[in-house]
């Protein structure tokens, strides 16, 4: 992070570091006061979730996901609320006087150039010239957070696990199934060049999406956050191919093949630390960068699909009902 | 109560039953699970095999037939039938093609898009597939990109329950369809 580099390049103290991310946590509006200011949830749900937070000890979203209160769009406004209210680290320091602006601007730029695999960073700064056209360099300070894409913010919870469920878990990501899921990739690039779309192909990419299904499923019930964020992601991308199938092109299911092959390399590079450990911590811990990049590739691909605006077109599949 | 399931993962129908006994337990209310498949065509054949089930646990996501075409099969035999969807859908995934604005453009296109899930739905009642169309529900909600959660209410589901499975929200549930007749989603 941001903070820790310039602690690591010694331009600030420990101690005004840490009096820096207690002013902004003070100054970020935690999550009970979003979910009521922004009326996500009724006084009745509101309640029903402190109480079940009172009597088991859980933090306020636990209880909202354990009671089924906690969706999508509740999560995404929340992050959104949190992104836009949250002071950055580097303007705090600033404004307490522990960092000149210059010296911010400087980090700033020298941070995100000397971490490439932060590519959730670079897409922040795209290049030197975003930062020389910035005149007001309190803007590109205050630019950090409110840009950062949804895979910067994503913070997975550790849990452990073991015995049969962990067990079943484990067997899923048999070698066999990698091996399998494999073969189904190169089947659908094989399949799907020359501009043909075959029915086949979208038998296998059903076939596909049903596997990371199941694998998703499973990952959730043992609380693998990791693994199963990473296939969520990877599902809402096939959902495209799936629903759009016809109009993709060959460098499009290049691009897929590409993608969930690397895909199919974390999940179940992620399945020795979760056997040994029962978590998934021990990965995070060594890998995070790296999965954080592959998981804005992802969502760039994505983003690239559905900026296309293809429509479903009820006329054209009429004939098929 | 009386209960049949269908899921295709075991692991997912094993915590389910576990859930359901310590839900009915604690509801002080005694529990049969009468049978498991793992897809919807067995799941409706397990329904007519049983006899009396009062409440049928459909995953929505199985080979071969998925939970949708199962409930349109269960309810066309047995229209009074409590059936409740269950999946790991993220609710989001099939829609976020298109973005919800609740326009009536929108609602008159979800319209036609059931009208043409209908077509699917006679099909499965019939027993006839047609080589070249679509012929399970849920490949017709993922073609037209439609919520099946919509798709299951329309077709007479008592309620949807997203997984994991959570002991409020299994019970919840079970007072509800005891209770009442309006569909209920816990997500």
């Amino acid at each position: 992070m941001f903070g820790e580099y310039l602690i690591e390049k010694k331009l600030v103290r420990p101690k005004e570091l840490v009096r820096a991310v207690v002013m902004q946590h003070k100054k970020t509006p935690g999550l009970l006061e979003i979910v009521y200011a922004k009326k996500l949830l009724d006084e009745p749900h509101l309640l029903q979730a402190l109480a079940y937070q009172a009597r088991n000890g859980t933090d306020f979203k636990q209880s909202c996901v354990a009671l089924g209160f906690w969706t999508d769009a509740i999560e995404e406004t929340v992050h959104l609320e949190i992104n836009t209210h949250r002071v950055p680290v580097g303007q705090i320091l600033v404004k307490n006087g522990d960092l000149s602006m210059e010296t911010a601007a400087s980090a700033l730029s020298d941070y995100f150039r000397s971490s490439p695999e932060k590519n959730y960073a670079s897409i922040l700064l795209r290049s030197d010239q975003t930062l020389e056209k910035k005149t007001d360099v309190s803007a590109v300070i205050r630019e950090e957070p409110r840009e950062l894409p949804e895979e910067a913010v994503f913070e997975p919870n550790f849990h452990r696990v073991d015995g049969q469920l962990l067990q079943d878990y484990l067997d899923l990501l048999c070698e066999d199934k990698k091996n399998e899921l494999e073969k189904i990739l190169v089947d659908i690039e094989t399949g799907s060049k020359g501009g043909v779309r075959e029915a086949s192909t979208e038998t296998l990419l059903k076939a596909l999406f049903r596997d990371l299904h199941t694998i998703k499923g499973t990952a959730r019930f043992i609380r693998a956050e990791v693994s199963e964020h990473l296939v969520h992601v990877c599902e809402d991308y096939l959902s495209l191919y799936i629903c759009f199938f016809e109009k993709m092109e060959d460098k499009d299911f290049e691009s897929l093949t590409s993608l969930f092959l690397n895909a199919l390399d974390f999940v179940w590079d992620i399945r020795k630390p979760l056997m040994e450990n029962g978590s998934e911590e021990v990965y995070w811990q060594q890998h995070e960068a790296g999965c954080r990049s592959f998981l804005v590739s992802l969502r760039t691909a994505q983003k690239e699909i559905r900026d296309r605006n293809y429509e479903v077109n009820l006329a054209d599949l009429e004939h098929l009902f | 109560m009386k209960i049949i399931l269908g899921d295709d993962s075991s692991m997912h129908r094993w915590t389910l039953v576990s859930m359901l006994k310590e839900s009915f337990r604690e509801l002080g209310q005694p529990l049969e699970i009468l049978g498991e498949a793992d897809n919807g065509a067995k799941l409706f054949e397990l329904r007519e095999k049983v006899g009396n089930v009062d409440i049928v646990f459909s995953d929505i996501r199985m080979p071969e037939m998925d939970g949708l075409s199962g409930l349109v099969k269960i309810k066309h035999r047995f229209p009074s039938q409590k059936v409740v969807m269950v999946s790991s859908e993220d609710l989001a995934t099939m829609e976020r093609a298109h973005s919800k604005n609740g326009s009536d453009a929108q609602n008159e296109e979800l319209a036609k898009k059931i009208t043409m899930i209908d077509g699917v739905a006679q099909r499965i009642k019939a027993g006839t597939p047609v080589p070249g169309k679509v012929n399970l529900i849920l490949d017709g909600c993922e073609k037209l990109v439609v919520n099946p959660i919509d798709i299951a209410k329309h077709f007479g589901a008592s309620g949807y329950l997203r997984k994991p499975y959570d002991p409020v929200k299994v019970k919840t549930m079970i007072k509800h369809l005891s209770t009442s007749s309006s569909f209920l989603a816990l997500v």
